[in-house]
Protein backbone atom coordinates (compact mmCIF):
# COMPACT_ATOMS: atom_id res chain seq x y z
CA UNK A 1 0.00 0.00 0.00
CA UNK A 2 2.80 2.36 0.97
CA UNK A 3 4.73 1.48 -2.17
CA UNK A 4 1.73 2.12 -4.41
CA UNK A 5 0.94 5.40 -2.68
CA UNK A 6 4.55 6.47 -2.86
CA UNK A 7 4.84 5.48 -6.51
CA UNK A 8 1.60 7.14 -7.51
CA UNK A 9 2.51 10.35 -5.74
CA UNK A 10 5.97 10.55 -7.27
CA UNK A 11 5.74 9.55 -10.90
CA UNK A 12 3.76 11.75 -13.23
CA UNK A 13 2.06 10.01 -16.15
CA UNK A 14 2.44 13.06 -18.35
CA UNK A 15 4.84 12.91 -21.28
CA UNK A 16 7.98 15.00 -20.88
CA UNK A 17 7.77 17.15 -23.97
CA UNK A 18 10.35 19.72 -23.03
CA UNK A 19 12.77 18.28 -25.57
CA UNK A 20 10.26 18.19 -28.39
CA UNK A 21 10.98 20.30 -31.42
CA UNK A 22 8.99 23.36 -32.23
CA UNK A 23 6.98 23.46 -35.44
CA UNK A 24 7.95 26.30 -37.76
CA UNK A 25 5.07 27.21 -40.07
CA UNK A 26 6.44 28.96 -43.13
CA UNK A 27 4.18 30.94 -45.44
CA UNK A 28 5.94 30.59 -48.78
CA UNK A 29 3.85 33.22 -50.52
CA UNK A 30 4.70 33.21 -54.22
CA UNK A 31 7.80 31.07 -53.84
CA UNK A 32 7.61 27.48 -55.05
CA UNK A 33 10.86 25.96 -53.83
CA UNK A 34 13.36 27.03 -51.19
CA UNK A 35 16.43 25.81 -49.38
CA UNK A 36 16.07 26.32 -45.64
CA UNK A 37 18.78 26.33 -42.99
CA UNK A 38 18.13 26.43 -39.27
CA UNK A 39 21.07 27.03 -37.01
CA UNK A 40 21.13 27.22 -33.25
CA UNK A 41 23.79 26.86 -30.61
CA UNK A 42 23.40 23.07 -30.63
CA UNK A 43 22.64 22.08 -34.21
CA UNK A 44 22.52 22.93 -37.89
CA UNK A 45 19.76 21.46 -40.00
CA UNK A 46 18.73 22.10 -43.57
CA UNK A 47 16.47 20.85 -46.28
CA UNK A 48 14.39 21.75 -49.30
CA UNK A 49 10.75 22.68 -49.20
CA UNK A 50 8.20 22.95 -51.95
CA UNK A 51 4.94 24.82 -51.70
CA UNK A 52 1.92 22.57 -51.80
CA UNK A 53 -0.78 22.77 -54.40
CA UNK A 54 -3.47 23.73 -51.93
CA UNK A 55 -1.60 25.73 -49.36
CA UNK A 56 1.45 27.98 -49.36
CA UNK A 57 2.20 26.99 -45.76
CA UNK A 58 4.92 24.46 -45.08
CA UNK A 59 5.89 22.98 -41.72
CA UNK A 60 9.46 22.41 -40.57
CA UNK A 61 10.75 20.99 -37.29
CA UNK A 62 12.82 23.55 -35.45
CA UNK A 63 14.66 23.47 -32.13
CA UNK A 64 13.14 24.84 -28.95
CA UNK A 65 14.93 28.01 -28.09
CA UNK A 66 16.51 30.77 -30.16
CA UNK A 67 17.64 29.93 -33.69
CA UNK A 68 18.43 31.59 -37.00
CA UNK A 69 16.32 30.79 -40.03
CA UNK A 70 17.90 31.25 -43.43
CA UNK A 71 16.06 30.83 -46.71
CA UNK A 72 17.76 30.62 -50.09
CA UNK A 73 16.27 30.61 -53.56
CA UNK A 74 17.93 30.43 -56.99
CA UNK A 75 21.22 29.21 -55.55
CA UNK A 76 21.63 26.81 -58.48
CA UNK A 77 22.96 24.19 -56.10
CA UNK A 78 25.98 26.30 -55.16
CA UNK A 79 24.89 27.31 -51.67
CA UNK A 80 26.28 24.98 -48.99
CA UNK A 81 24.46 25.19 -45.64
CA UNK A 82 26.81 26.38 -42.96
CA UNK A 83 29.39 27.49 -45.51
CA UNK A 84 27.81 29.75 -48.13
CA UNK A 85 28.76 30.05 -51.80
CA UNK A 86 32.20 30.10 -53.38
CA UNK A 87 32.04 30.52 -57.12
CA UNK A 88 33.97 28.22 -59.41
CA UNK A 89 36.51 30.13 -61.45
CA UNK A 90 35.01 31.81 -64.48
CA UNK A 91 31.42 31.44 -63.33
CA UNK A 92 28.76 34.02 -62.91
CA UNK A 93 27.15 34.40 -59.53
CA UNK A 94 23.70 32.79 -59.27
CA UNK A 95 20.66 35.11 -59.10
CA UNK A 96 20.51 34.56 -55.35
CA UNK A 97 17.54 35.57 -53.23
CA UNK A 98 17.95 35.17 -49.47
CA UNK A 99 16.32 35.80 -46.14
CA UNK A 100 17.73 35.60 -42.66
CA UNK A 101 15.91 36.15 -39.40
CA UNK A 102 16.26 35.28 -35.75
CA UNK A 103 13.41 33.41 -34.13
CA UNK A 104 12.93 32.58 -30.48
CA UNK A 105 10.87 29.42 -29.99
CA UNK A 106 11.73 28.93 -26.33
CA UNK A 107 8.26 28.85 -24.87
CA UNK A 108 6.05 27.72 -27.70
CA UNK A 109 5.04 24.65 -29.64
CA UNK A 110 4.65 26.52 -32.93
CA UNK A 111 6.06 29.64 -34.53
CA UNK A 112 5.17 31.32 -37.79
CA UNK A 113 7.37 33.04 -40.33
CA UNK A 114 6.69 34.61 -43.69
CA UNK A 115 8.95 34.27 -46.70
CA UNK A 116 10.22 37.65 -47.82
CA UNK A 117 13.37 37.15 -49.87
CA UNK A 118 15.88 39.86 -50.61
CA UNK A 119 18.02 40.28 -53.69
CA UNK A 120 21.58 39.34 -52.90
CA UNK A 121 23.02 39.71 -56.37
CA UNK A 122 23.42 42.53 -58.87
CA UNK A 123 22.89 42.09 -62.59
CA UNK A 124 25.40 44.17 -64.51
CA UNK A 125 24.41 45.07 -68.08
CA UNK A 126 27.02 46.65 -70.28
CA UNK A 127 26.29 47.92 -73.75
CA UNK A 128 29.52 48.45 -75.60
CA UNK A 129 29.79 50.70 -78.58
CA UNK A 130 32.71 51.80 -80.70
CA UNK A 131 34.54 48.56 -80.12
CA UNK A 132 34.50 45.23 -81.84
CA UNK A 133 34.04 42.68 -79.11
CA UNK A 134 35.05 40.03 -81.61
CA UNK A 135 38.51 41.56 -81.52
CA UNK A 136 38.45 42.60 -77.90
CA UNK A 137 37.60 40.81 -74.69
CA UNK A 138 35.92 42.46 -71.75
CA UNK A 139 36.57 40.85 -68.38
CA UNK A 140 35.15 41.59 -64.96
CA UNK A 141 37.51 41.01 -62.08
CA UNK A 142 37.01 41.26 -58.34
CA UNK A 143 38.50 39.85 -55.13
CA UNK A 144 34.97 39.01 -53.94
CA UNK A 145 33.71 35.70 -55.31
CA UNK A 146 31.06 34.43 -52.96
CA UNK A 147 29.01 34.72 -49.82
CA UNK A 148 29.64 33.27 -46.41
CA UNK A 149 27.01 31.47 -44.34
CA UNK A 150 25.78 34.82 -43.05
CA UNK A 151 25.27 36.08 -46.62
CA UNK A 152 28.22 38.47 -46.34
CA UNK A 153 30.81 38.95 -49.12
CA UNK A 154 33.46 36.26 -49.23
CA UNK A 155 36.90 36.81 -50.65
CA UNK A 156 37.89 34.84 -53.71
CA UNK A 157 38.90 35.21 -57.34
CA UNK A 158 35.96 36.43 -59.39
CA UNK A 159 36.83 36.66 -63.07
CA UNK A 160 34.22 36.51 -65.78
CA UNK A 161 34.63 37.11 -69.49
CA UNK A 162 31.74 39.09 -70.95
CA UNK A 163 30.06 37.96 -74.13
CA UNK A 164 27.35 39.93 -75.88
CA UNK A 165 23.97 38.31 -76.21
CA UNK A 166 21.78 38.60 -79.28
CA UNK A 167 20.73 42.10 -78.30
CA UNK A 168 24.36 43.16 -78.12
CA UNK A 169 24.31 43.60 -74.35
CA UNK A 170 26.84 41.89 -72.09
CA UNK A 171 25.38 40.65 -68.86
CA UNK A 172 26.93 39.29 -65.73
CA UNK A 173 25.53 38.51 -62.30
CA UNK A 174 27.81 39.96 -59.65
CA UNK A 175 28.22 38.74 -56.08
CA UNK A 176 27.95 41.36 -53.34
CA UNK A 177 31.19 43.28 -53.08
CA UNK A 178 33.02 43.97 -49.85
CA UNK A 179 34.80 47.03 -51.24
CA UNK A 180 35.25 49.08 -54.41
CA UNK A 181 37.81 46.89 -56.11
CA UNK A 182 35.60 45.60 -58.94
CA UNK A 183 37.39 46.25 -62.22
CA UNK A 184 36.49 46.07 -65.91
CA UNK A 185 39.41 44.95 -68.06
CA UNK A 186 39.49 45.28 -71.83
CA UNK A 187 41.95 43.13 -73.74
CA UNK A 188 42.85 43.07 -77.37
CA UNK A 189 44.31 39.67 -77.80
CA UNK A 190 46.64 39.32 -74.89
CA UNK A 191 47.25 43.04 -74.64
CA UNK A 192 45.49 44.86 -71.83
CA UNK A 193 43.93 47.97 -73.30
CA UNK A 194 42.57 49.34 -70.07
CA UNK A 195 41.71 48.50 -66.50
CA UNK A 196 38.77 50.54 -65.32
CA UNK A 197 37.92 50.95 -61.63
CA UNK A 198 34.27 50.10 -62.06
CA UNK A 199 33.77 49.48 -58.34
CA UNK A 200 35.16 52.86 -57.36
CA UNK A 201 32.91 54.66 -59.80
CA UNK A 202 29.90 52.71 -58.65
CA UNK A 203 30.72 53.83 -55.13
CA UNK A 204 31.15 57.43 -56.28
CA UNK A 205 27.78 57.17 -58.00
CA UNK A 206 26.21 56.12 -54.73
CA UNK A 207 25.81 52.40 -55.25
CA UNK A 208 25.29 50.68 -51.89
CA UNK A 209 26.53 47.08 -51.65
CA UNK A 210 25.11 46.91 -48.11
CA UNK A 211 21.57 47.58 -49.25
CA UNK A 212 18.92 45.03 -48.30
CA UNK A 213 18.09 44.48 -51.98
CA UNK A 214 20.96 45.12 -54.41
CA UNK A 215 20.18 47.29 -57.41
CA UNK A 216 20.95 46.14 -60.93
CA UNK A 217 23.54 48.18 -62.81
CA UNK A 218 23.21 49.43 -66.38
CA UNK A 219 26.33 50.77 -68.02
CA UNK A 220 27.02 52.15 -71.47
CA UNK A 221 30.65 51.94 -72.45
CA UNK A 222 31.55 53.92 -75.52
CA UNK A 223 34.99 53.72 -77.05
CA UNK A 224 35.82 57.13 -78.49
CA UNK A 225 38.94 58.43 -80.16
CA UNK A 226 41.55 58.23 -77.42
CA UNK A 227 39.00 58.03 -74.67
CA UNK A 228 36.35 55.78 -73.25
CA UNK A 229 33.10 56.92 -71.77
CA UNK A 230 31.24 55.15 -68.93
CA UNK A 231 27.64 56.25 -68.74
CA UNK A 232 25.72 55.29 -65.60
CA UNK A 233 22.38 56.75 -66.56
CA UNK A 234 20.50 55.53 -63.50
CA UNK A 235 22.73 57.70 -61.34
CA UNK A 236 23.21 60.44 -63.93
CA UNK A 237 26.96 59.96 -63.99
CA UNK A 238 29.34 59.89 -66.94
CA UNK A 239 33.03 59.12 -66.57
CA UNK A 240 35.67 59.68 -69.23
CA UNK A 241 38.96 57.87 -69.37
CA UNK A 242 41.82 58.57 -71.69
CA UNK A 243 43.55 55.57 -73.16
CA UNK A 244 45.39 54.42 -76.20
CA UNK A 245 43.34 52.09 -78.40
CA UNK B 1 10.45 12.90 -1.69
CA UNK B 2 11.10 12.56 2.01
CA UNK B 3 7.69 14.04 2.81
CA UNK B 4 5.95 11.52 0.54
CA UNK B 5 7.80 8.63 2.13
CA UNK B 6 6.76 9.81 5.59
CA UNK B 7 3.14 10.17 4.44
CA UNK B 8 3.18 6.64 3.04
CA UNK B 9 4.54 5.25 6.26
CA UNK B 10 2.02 7.25 8.27
CA UNK B 11 -0.81 5.79 6.20
CA UNK B 12 0.42 2.27 6.83
CA UNK B 13 0.78 2.98 10.53
CA UNK B 14 -2.78 4.30 10.67
CA UNK B 15 -4.09 1.18 8.99
CA UNK B 16 -2.10 -1.05 11.30
CA UNK B 17 -3.49 0.81 14.31
CA UNK B 18 -7.01 0.43 12.95
CA UNK B 19 -6.69 -3.31 12.51
CA UNK B 20 -8.85 -5.12 15.02
CA UNK B 21 -7.42 -7.40 17.67
CA UNK B 22 -8.88 -10.87 18.05
CA UNK B 23 -12.49 -10.74 19.12
CA UNK B 24 -13.30 -7.31 17.74
CA UNK B 25 -15.72 -6.78 14.84
CA UNK B 26 -14.15 -6.43 11.43
CA UNK B 27 -13.79 -2.74 10.62
CA UNK B 28 -10.88 -2.39 8.17
CA UNK B 29 -10.57 -3.72 4.65
CA UNK B 30 -8.22 -3.58 1.69
CA UNK B 31 -9.42 -4.21 -1.83
CA UNK B 32 -8.14 -4.23 -5.38
CA UNK B 33 -10.23 -4.00 -8.51
CA UNK B 34 -9.42 -6.85 -10.90
CA UNK B 35 -11.35 -5.12 -13.66
CA UNK B 36 -9.09 -2.13 -13.16
CA UNK B 37 -6.02 -4.32 -13.62
CA UNK B 38 -7.53 -5.58 -16.85
CA UNK B 39 -7.94 -1.96 -17.93
CA UNK B 40 -4.50 -1.60 -19.53
CA UNK B 41 -2.85 -2.72 -16.30
CA UNK B 42 -4.09 -0.03 -13.95
CA UNK B 43 -2.77 -0.85 -10.49
CA UNK B 44 -5.17 0.08 -7.76
CA UNK B 45 -5.73 -0.29 -4.07
CA UNK B 46 -8.40 0.95 -1.73
CA UNK B 47 -8.50 0.95 2.04
CA UNK B 48 -11.71 1.33 3.97
CA UNK B 49 -12.69 1.57 7.59
CA UNK B 50 -16.00 1.39 9.39
CA UNK B 51 -17.10 4.48 11.22
CA UNK B 52 -20.67 3.52 12.09
CA UNK B 53 -23.06 0.61 11.82
CA UNK B 54 -23.94 1.36 8.19
CA UNK B 55 -21.06 3.55 7.09
CA UNK B 56 -17.52 3.06 5.97
CA UNK B 57 -15.02 5.60 4.76
CA UNK B 58 -12.43 4.80 2.15
CA UNK B 59 -9.40 6.11 0.33
CA UNK B 60 -7.85 4.72 -2.79
CA UNK B 61 -5.14 5.16 -5.37
CA UNK B 62 -4.77 4.11 -8.99
CA UNK B 63 -1.60 4.14 -11.03
CA UNK B 64 -0.98 3.27 -14.65
CA UNK B 65 2.30 4.36 -16.24
CA UNK B 66 2.15 1.95 -19.19
CA UNK B 67 2.05 2.44 -22.96
CA UNK B 68 1.48 -0.35 -25.41
CA UNK B 69 2.49 -0.95 -28.99
CA UNK B 70 4.56 2.18 -29.56
CA UNK B 71 7.31 2.50 -32.17
CA UNK B 72 10.94 3.36 -31.49
CA UNK B 73 10.08 7.02 -31.36
CA UNK B 74 7.28 6.34 -28.93
CA UNK B 75 4.61 7.28 -31.41
CA UNK B 76 1.81 4.96 -32.44
CA UNK B 77 1.31 3.58 -28.93
CA UNK B 78 -1.90 3.19 -27.04
CA UNK B 79 -2.09 4.31 -23.50
CA UNK B 80 -4.54 4.85 -20.73
CA UNK B 81 -2.11 6.27 -18.24
CA UNK B 82 -3.34 7.76 -15.04
CA UNK B 83 -2.65 8.34 -11.44
CA UNK B 84 -5.52 9.18 -9.21
CA UNK B 85 -6.45 9.46 -5.58
CA UNK B 86 -9.91 9.41 -4.12
CA UNK B 87 -11.65 9.53 -0.80
CA UNK B 88 -15.25 8.86 0.02
CA UNK B 89 -17.86 7.05 2.00
CA UNK B 90 -20.15 4.05 1.52
CA UNK B 91 -23.56 3.42 2.90
CA UNK B 92 -24.45 -0.22 3.63
CA UNK B 93 -28.22 -0.63 4.09
CA UNK B 94 -27.88 -4.05 5.71
CA UNK B 95 -24.44 -4.41 7.28
CA UNK B 96 -21.01 -3.07 6.49
CA UNK B 97 -18.99 -5.20 4.10
CA UNK B 98 -22.06 -7.19 3.19
CA UNK B 99 -24.76 -6.85 0.55
CA UNK B 100 -25.75 -3.76 -1.42
CA UNK B 101 -24.01 -0.48 -1.00
CA UNK B 102 -24.02 3.05 -2.38
CA UNK B 103 -20.98 5.26 -2.38
CA UNK B 104 -19.84 8.80 -3.04
CA UNK B 105 -16.32 10.00 -3.44
CA UNK B 106 -14.15 12.96 -4.35
CA UNK B 107 -11.39 12.25 -6.79
CA UNK B 108 -8.36 13.82 -8.46
CA UNK B 109 -6.90 12.24 -11.58
CA UNK B 110 -3.86 13.06 -13.70
CA UNK B 111 -4.19 11.32 -17.03
CA UNK B 112 -2.50 10.75 -20.37
CA UNK B 113 -4.61 8.82 -22.85
CA UNK B 114 -4.69 8.29 -26.55
CA UNK B 115 -3.53 6.32 -29.54
CA UNK B 116 -6.69 4.27 -29.81
CA UNK B 117 -8.41 5.76 -32.87
CA UNK B 118 -5.68 8.19 -33.92
CA UNK B 119 -2.26 9.31 -32.70
CA UNK B 120 -3.90 12.19 -30.81
CA UNK B 121 -3.16 12.16 -27.10
CA UNK B 122 -4.90 14.01 -24.33
CA UNK B 123 -3.24 14.94 -21.06
CA UNK B 124 -4.68 16.74 -18.16
CA UNK B 125 -6.02 16.93 -14.64
CA UNK B 126 -9.54 16.05 -13.59
CA UNK B 127 -11.14 17.10 -10.34
CA UNK B 128 -14.55 15.88 -9.40
CA UNK B 129 -16.94 13.76 -7.49
CA UNK B 130 -18.67 10.51 -8.23
CA UNK B 131 -21.40 8.11 -7.27
CA UNK B 132 -21.35 4.35 -7.47
CA UNK B 133 -23.51 1.36 -6.64
CA UNK B 134 -22.56 -2.22 -6.00
CA UNK B 135 -22.93 -5.47 -4.19
CA UNK B 136 -20.51 -7.20 -1.88
CA UNK B 137 -20.61 -10.96 -1.55
CA UNK B 138 -18.86 -12.79 1.27
CA UNK B 139 -16.56 -15.55 0.08
CA UNK B 140 -15.29 -16.35 3.54
CA UNK B 141 -14.50 -14.89 6.92
CA UNK B 142 -12.04 -12.41 5.53
CA UNK B 143 -12.65 -12.33 1.76
CA UNK B 144 -15.33 -10.56 -0.22
CA UNK B 145 -15.91 -10.14 -3.90
CA UNK B 146 -17.60 -6.95 -5.06
CA UNK B 147 -19.29 -5.93 -8.25
CA UNK B 148 -20.40 -2.45 -9.07
CA UNK B 149 -20.07 0.57 -11.28
CA UNK B 150 -19.78 4.29 -10.87
CA UNK B 151 -19.84 7.59 -12.68
CA UNK B 152 -18.04 10.76 -11.90
CA UNK B 153 -18.02 14.30 -13.14
CA UNK B 154 -16.23 17.54 -12.60
CA UNK B 155 -13.72 19.81 -14.27
CA UNK B 156 -11.10 18.70 -16.78
CA UNK B 157 -8.06 20.88 -17.47
CA UNK B 158 -6.66 19.34 -20.65
CA UNK B 159 -4.20 19.64 -23.51
CA UNK B 160 -4.71 17.71 -26.76
CA UNK B 161 -1.55 16.79 -28.68
CA UNK B 162 -1.25 15.48 -32.21
CA UNK B 163 0.81 12.48 -31.09
CA UNK B 164 1.81 10.65 -27.87
CA UNK B 165 5.38 11.87 -27.55
CA UNK B 166 5.97 15.07 -29.45
CA UNK B 167 3.63 17.13 -31.53
CA UNK B 168 1.62 20.19 -31.91
CA UNK B 169 -1.00 21.24 -29.47
CA UNK B 170 -4.31 20.81 -31.20
CA UNK B 171 -6.47 22.10 -28.39
CA UNK B 172 -6.29 23.08 -24.75
CA UNK B 173 -8.65 24.37 -22.17
CA UNK B 174 -11.05 23.58 -19.38
CA UNK B 175 -14.17 21.52 -19.79
CA UNK B 176 -16.74 19.84 -17.63
CA UNK B 177 -17.09 16.11 -17.90
CA UNK B 178 -19.27 13.22 -16.84
CA UNK B 179 -17.86 9.79 -17.46
CA UNK B 180 -17.63 6.22 -16.28
CA UNK B 181 -15.35 6.14 -13.27
CA UNK B 182 -15.13 2.47 -12.50
CA UNK B 183 -16.44 -0.97 -13.26
CA UNK B 184 -15.86 -3.07 -10.21
CA UNK B 185 -14.90 -6.68 -9.92
CA UNK B 186 -12.99 -6.34 -6.69
CA UNK B 187 -11.40 -8.66 -4.24
CA UNK B 188 -11.43 -7.44 -0.66
CA UNK B 189 -9.64 -8.61 2.43
CA UNK B 190 -11.38 -7.66 5.63
CA UNK B 191 -9.18 -7.66 8.67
Amino acid sequence: MAALFFLASSCSVREDRRGCPCILVLDMGEETELLWVISSAEELSHGRITAGEESAEVEIEAPRGPFTLQLVANGNGLFVPGEGIMLPEGSDFPPLMVQSESIDATACEEVEAEVSLHKRHAVLEIKFSGVNLQECEAVLESPWAGLDDLFQPLEGDFRVSLSPSEDGICRSVLPPQGDSSLRLLVFKGSELLGSFPLGRHLADAGYDWDATDLEDIVLKVEFLEGAISFNMEQWGRIFLFNFVY
Amino acid sequence: MRTKLLLALALCLALKTAMPIDGMAQNVALSTNLAGLANFGTMNLEASMSVARHWTVNAGVRYNPFSFGGGEDGNGGRQYRQRSVNAGARYWPWHIYSGWWAAAKAQYQEYNTGGFYSPETREGDRYGAGLSLGYSHMLGTHFNVEIGAGLWGGMDNYVLYSCPTCGRILDRGNATFVMLNEVLLSLSYIF
